[in-house]
């Protein structure tokens, strides 16, 4: 089957005080219709930067997509003209971001943000888009939508200005939707309600969805496959069933071990020692070694490629529980 | 065992000014709570945005005012108006750590004066004495001592949050609020901050109250567990017996929302419906009761006491249907 989104050779770099620093290298994926692509990794590792890219939405300058290509639809969106891109932007791919009180435009109602890309798009008249929006309002489980929809964002808690912000990413039916930390900022019971929608919607609508987050409960929920980023690299590519019984990079393993469970009690929490290389920092052979309790001298002087088959990619000399 | 620190009835309001209304309107941020922490004992206080556990922590440490109630530390009233000098006498007993530690630290001090600060201020020791003791407590946050001399800014988050440890730790004190220490780190390194607390803990001795809404942070680290909602603490037990058998509809919800990293473990409950109600006009009878599933017409108009367990004392509940002695309805479940 041919994937809907398909990247290459991403790289796309910033320029810093101190020289141009790499915030994505070198990555590649796949994302197939109807799928749940989560991209998960700690801060800095790279991942909304990915988002970002593939949206065009890179501030240059200081950024800069410097090579690769984004295949959406046979064409490079890294070559659009930024008409064309207007054109797939909140139309055919859409995006959810983290914090909905600063995404959202505070001095326009919510529904007026919702109608915007339903006039702009596909070219609906006021009225018409107005219902629309309630519809929209209503499918995203807002209490009385005919009021909400004349409301201003201040006037709406987080949960709900969260599902404001799916209704706009959903109002054109995007076949694809980027959902950016999308409960990061919510609390646990309204984190809850969204991952449920979420999940709902996407099995009405039958979209793709790249999934980024730092959340390894979040992914178990809601993703297929899984890419686990450090330091800007891609470390491993697997189906999330398998990735959690089985990790197979040693950071995965690290990441995996370090939350404190909930069902488990342990006495002294596993811990990945030292922190994340500093990101301009041009490492020789594998970015993970200096952390790594398997590391060999081998690690260090040669750079470990993805490499696997198309289900399951791992980037590591020494992969873990690989028969 | 000692109570090191004993709150009763604390109320922390907050006033508002509504549009076109005369009448002053109080945020109640924390509304009569009870609890106690003992002597080397780690206490949560978890709950969800607005509930008023940072409030409470900030009582404890007199960075707010209460409007009522008494917080006992080690027997003294601690909430009533205070001079300096006893100001400075808890300060030496109660320290705080900031959820933070990007904002919490002064940029344009050395991280040396930072944790030396503390020192300064109560008079103790002489520059050299101090300069030992600082390299002490840098070392034993996992610091290198020689980076006494660097700015917060060259240092990571978790790093800033060890500075931040370190500086709570300089005048030795008996109990440290802890204000969500790691919720601003990274899985990875909240692991080695987790770990260093409670390293910490059995070297010098110390208590945390310990504030976070990650339940499984707070089941990792802490003894005993309060859950508030709404400036009420809804739940207040072991740890043990609070993850096993959740008695409030409330701390169950909470713990049946927690996404589990597992994907054999989907979350099949019904996720709690609605927001949690305006602390400015809470509803009449039990806090929770608009989003309560079990919700009877008796919660509406009753608030229910915070009272213990059949069988089991150090285990309360303030909720209608685990009190059948003073409620008609159980608690029924499927």
């Amino acid at each position: 089957m041919k994937p809907i989104l398909k990247v290459e050779n991403l790289t796309t770099s910033f320029q810093g005080e101190e020289g141009r620093v790499t915030a994505v290298r070198n990555l590649s994926f796949e994302l197939h219709k109807g799928e749940t692509l989560a991209v998960v990794g700690e801060s800095g590792c790279g991942k909304s930067v990915t988002a970002l890219s593939i949206l065009n939405l890179i501030p240059n300058p200081p950024g800069k997509i410097d090579n690769g290509c984004i295949w959406f639809e046979d064409r490079d969106l890294t070559r659009l003209r930024k008409r064309d891109m207007r054109k797939v932007r909140g139309n055919q791919i859409a995006m959810i971001f983290q914090e909905p009180m600063t995404s959202l435009n505070p001095v326009f109602t919510v529904g007026r943000q919702v109608m915007d890309s339903l006039i702009i798009h596909q070219n609906m008249t006021k009225k018409k888009a107005h219902a629309a929006a309630v519809s929209l309002l209503t499918s995203v489980g807002i209490p009385e939508p005919e009021l909400t929809v004349d409301r201003y964002p201040h006037q709406l808690s987080g949960g709900m200005r969260q599902r404001a912000m799916i209704a706009m990413a959903l109002a054109c039916r995007p076949d694809i939707l980027i959902a950016d930390e999308p409960t990061t900022a919510l609390d646990v019971t309204i984190q809850a309600q969204i991952l449920n929608l979420l999940r709902n919607l996407h099995d009405e609508m039958n979209m793709s969805i790249l999934l980024i987050t730092h959340d390894m409960g979040v992914v178990a929920q809601l993703a297929d496959h899984v890419l686990v980023m450090y330091a800007g690299e891609a470390v491993e590519y697997r189906k999330s069933k398998e990735l959690f019984k089985s990790p197979h990079h040693p950071y995965t393993e690290g990441l995996l071990k370090s939350i404190p469970s909930l069902t488990e009690d342990h006495l002294v929490l596993y811990n990945i020692p030292g922190s994340v290389p500093p990101i301009h920092a041009e490492i020789e052979g594998c970015r993970f070694a200096d952390r790594c309790s398997y590391a060999q001298p081998y690690c260090r002087e040669h750079k470990p490629e993805l490499e696997g088959d198309r289900e399951s990619k791992v980037r590591c000399h020494f992969a873990l529980n690989v028969t | 065992m000692n109570p090191l620190l004993e709150v009763k009835q604390l109320k922390v309001h907050f006033p508002v000014r509504l549009k076109s209304q005369f009448r002053p309107a109080y945020v109640r941020a924390v509304d009569g709570i009870d609890f106690t922490i003992y002597k080397g004992e780690t206490f949560g206080l978890v709950g969800e945005s607005g509930c008023g556990k940072t409030t409470t922590g900030k009582a404890i440490v007199k960075l707010v005012e209460p409007s009522a109630g008494r917080i006992f530390y080690d027997g003294k009233d601690i909430a009533r108006p205070m001079k300096r000098a006893e100001r400075k006498e808890l300060a030496r007993n109660v320290q705080f750590i900031f959820q933070d530690p990007f904002s919490s630290l002064d940029p344009r001090l050395t991280v040396g004066k930072i944790v030396e600060e503390p020192l300064i201020i109560h008079g103790l020791g002489d520059a050299e004495e101090r300069r030992k003791t600082v390299a002490k407590l840098l070392t034993d946050v996992g610091l290198s001592a020689d980076r006494a001399q660097s700015f917060p800014h060259e240092f990571s988050g978790g790093q800033r949050q060890r500075i931040g440890v370190a500086r709570a730790l300089a005048l030795n004190p008996s109990l440290i609020v802890c204000d969500e220490p790691v919720s601003a780190l990274d899985v990875s390194v909240q692991a080695q901050i987790l770990n260093l607390m409670k390293t910490l803990q059995d070297s010098y001795n110390l208590s945390y109250l310990f504030i976070s809404h990650n339940l499984a942070v707070v089941k990792h680290l802490c003894d005993r567990i309060a859950v508030m909602y709404l400036g009420k603490i809804v739940e207040l037990a072991g740890k043990q017996s609070l993850f096993e058998k959740p008695s409030h509809p409330y701390a169950e919800a909470l713990l049946a929302a927690i996404p589990l990293p597992d994907p054999e473990a989907l979350m099949h409950d019904e996720p709690l419906e609605g927001d949690m109600p305006s602390p400015i006009k809470p509803p009449p009878g039990c806090p929770f009761h608009t989003r309560c599933k079990y919700a009877f017409a008796r919660c509406r108009i009753d608030e229910p006491q915070l009272l213990p367990l059949d069988g089991d004392a150090d285990h309360l509940v303030a909720c209608h249907l685990c009190h059948p002695d003073t409620g008609t309805i159980h608690k029924i479940k499927k």
